[in-house]
């Protein structure tokens, strides 16, 4: 039974495949497309996951949307009537793309998919998220809470899992929302919202939190058990195309920062302190929902999943054992929740799920052959090496360790928006000059961004304080051991991976081998990009940002190339790509 | 030949549709969604401080026509 899940229409589309319950295909669009958090119909996503089970539309069991198109409306309109007439300049937007498409999703479906016939499913967009960690998690009974900027009307939701069966007992409504409250300090401090929030998260532990009481006394209302009501005295994100008003900005004595200014000590402080904030909010929702619910399991979803120090504090918090977050916690997760619910309602959800649907892989995304990477490097007629997998990892390994920057593309591209292994790029964590170098010279963006750490997973807790595994980077903990500054952020902090030789066997191989070598089981990992572009996709993707970068060597397949090798004309033709900053 | 002489005119067209689209949108807003507007502003109001914020969700009864309903 192949089921095909989507999402789009808001930010970051995607698409996933399922066959008898478990993910076999998924990718975001923006890595084909190259447009960043693209949000049109995921065509080309689409066909790669129906090519990739060698299947067409014809052969689709049924197809899920991640949210109730109509119920959106409802809440957009009604939205309108409460905020008449401030919200004249976002109506006339938002209008003619709704009368005009968002109102049409089922028969759009329909005419994208030629040659299905079955039935289009609508689950709710939190019960999506709630279904997208739940239902592919390893526990049979777990508490879930998922919490992002809004569905339909909720902007987060809790209950609890059992078997196949999710029971969503609550919901906050829009306008409050945690997640516009954090986009909105996004949209404050010059940041693109819907894209850059992480880097506000990544920013915060450069202040104080000397705000963080203004914004609970005056923007929000937390009660003991974490749920909240924001004051719209001060927001203008449901009628504007602004997130803050003039009265938010005289709360704080300051008008919002203009884009792609460097963040000063106001900036700082503000970061720190909404990101304080969200970490109690978190604390207090999880600390409640574990009172309630008395199950040791937790599973997280929705964009705020994804704030890795607020993750980390509630497994530091322990009182929840486990917690399980699918790595494309966000919109795009969304695709697989509404695809798995879809699964178990169709299949009856008394059904006991036996772990046949764990998600056990973020390796999801297409892949390409050797004879692929040949054709092309030899097209561009580039010198390089053919080795065998014993080969590359030592020559990476080495390279590494002489203090050379490696784009490491192999096997499957990965689900999520994290780079975990197979299209990131490598370097010395020991080298406190790598953080600047990869930042600035490499991916040119802003120096104070943090790197984060791949670690073996035996080594996790002889180098971090933390007692858990984390394959899909999604916490955030303290570093133990000194040694490694390239990746320890400011306040001694650090974004894990671990990774065991099961997960992913040669990128393991090659941390191993630098372990073997120079005694520290840790390395930058940072996602194949460019400030403002995807996560490479293909090979010609890779090679681009290679070219177009100061990377010292390109590991692709079964290929090492050397940019001292590479002519000086392709590389000043590969520099002049340009991406829209996010 | 034709195809010269459309393009100028398509893109034209395209760009009074935009401005005629804002328009229709903007008295839409004002002369059907005001009158709308001022009632629901009068008699609707936000829940109010209670020991929680959370609202009861009901319960899915009939997960297939939930499913395949868009609302």
């Amino acid at each position: 039974m192949y089921i095909l899940g989507l999402s789009c229409f808001y930010h970051d589309s995607a698409a996933c495949l399922i066959k008898d319950g478990k993910v076999i295909a998924a990718a975001h669009e923006e890595r084909f497309t190259r447009i960043r958090h693209d949000e049109n119909f995921p065509e080309q996503t689409v066909k790669f996951c129906l090519d990739f089970a060698k299947i067409t539309p014809k052969d689709l069991t049924a197809v899920a949307f991640y949210d109730k198109p109509f119920l959106k409306f409802e809440r957009l309109l009604e939205t309108y009537l409460g905020t008449w007439p401030k919200g004249i300049l976002s109506w006339s937007k938002a209008m003619p793309v709704w009368l005009s498409k968002k109102l049409w999703i089922k028969s759009l479906i329909q005419d994208k998919l030629e040659g299905y016939e079955g039935e289009i499913y609508f689950p709710e967009h939190h019960l999506s998220h709630a279904a997208s960690a739940f239902l592919v998690s390893p526990f049979d009974k777990a508490a879930i809470l998922t919490i992002d900027g809004v569905g339909e009307w909720a902007t987060a939701a809790k209950g609890y899992g059992e078997g196949a069966k999710i029971t969503l007992t609550h919901q906050i409504n829009f306008p409050d929302s945690l997640g516009l409250l954090y986009s909105a300090f996004t949209y404050y401090t010059g940041f693109k919202v819907n894209s850059a929030e992480y880097k506000l998260m990544g920013l915060a532990p450069y202040g104080q939190p000397k705000y963080a009481k203004l914004i609970t006394d005056e923007l929000i209302d937390i009660k003991l058990d974490g749920s909240f009501k924001m004051n719209m005295k001060y927001f203008a994100y449901p009628y504007g195309l602004r997130m803050t008003n003039s009265a938010f900005h005289r709360l704080f004595g300051h008008n919002p920062t203009l884009s792609g200014q460097k963040p000063a000590d106001f900036e700082k402080n503000i970061a720190a302190s909404i990101q304080a904030v969200t970490d109690e909010i978190m604390l207090r929702l999880t600390r409640s929902l574990y009172r309630e619910t008395k199950l040791e399991n937790l599973c997280l979803a929705g964009g705020v999943a994804l704030n890795c120090v607020s993750n980390g504090k509630i497994l530091k918090d322990g009182k929840f054992k486990n917690l399980f977050i699918q790595p494309a916690a966000g919109d795009a997760g969304g695709a697989l929740g509404a695809a798995e619910i879809v699964y178990y309602a169709l299949k009856g959800l008394a059904l006991p799920r036996q772990g046949q649907a764990l998600f056990n892989t973020a390796f999801l995304g297409p892949e390409y052959s050797n004879a692929e990477i040949q054709q092309l490097l030899d097209e561009y007629k580039l010198k390089y090496k053919k080795l065998t997998r014993p080969q590359i990892v030592k020559t990476t390994a080495d390279l590494i360790e002489n203090q050379k920057v490696v784009g490491w593309f192999q096997g499957r591209m990965e689900w999520g928006p994290r780079a975990l292994g197979n299209r990131s790029i490598l370097a010395d964590a020991r080298n406190p000059e790598n953080q600047k170098r990869v930042n600035l010279a490499i991916k040119f963006r802003e120096s104070f961004r943090p790197f984060a750490p791949v670690v073996l997973e035996d080594k996790i807790s002889e180098w971090f304080d933390a007692t858990w595994t984390d394959p899909y980077m999604i916490t955030v903990c303290q570093v133990r051991k000194k040694g490694i500054p390239a990746v320890t952020h400011v306040d001694g902090s650090a974004r894990i991976q671990t990774v065991n030789r099961g997960q992913n066997q040669l990128y393991y191989d090659v941390i191993n081998e630098f372990y073997r070598r120079t005694g520290v089981p840790v390395l930058i990992n940072t996602s194949f990009n460019r400030r403002g572009e995807p996560i490479v996709c293909t090979p010609q993707n890779a090679l681009d940002c290679f070219l177009g970068t100061n990377m010292d060597n390109l590991a692709i397949g079964s290929f090492i190339l050397d940019k001292k090798d590479i002519p000086d004309k392709l590389i000043e033709k590969a520099g002049k790509q340009s991406f829209q900053p996010d | 030949m034709i195809n010269f002489i459309w393009q100028p005119i398509k893109s034209l067209l395209v760009k009074i549709g935009r401005v005629q689209t804002i328009i229709i949108m903007a008295v839409v807003y004002f002369i059907v969604i005001g009158p709308m507007a001022i009632l629901f502003q009068i008699f609707h109001r936000r829940k109010t401080s209670g020991k929680t914020y959370w609202l009861k969700k009901d319960p899915i009864t009939d997960m297939n026509l939930y499913l395949t309903r868009q609302f």
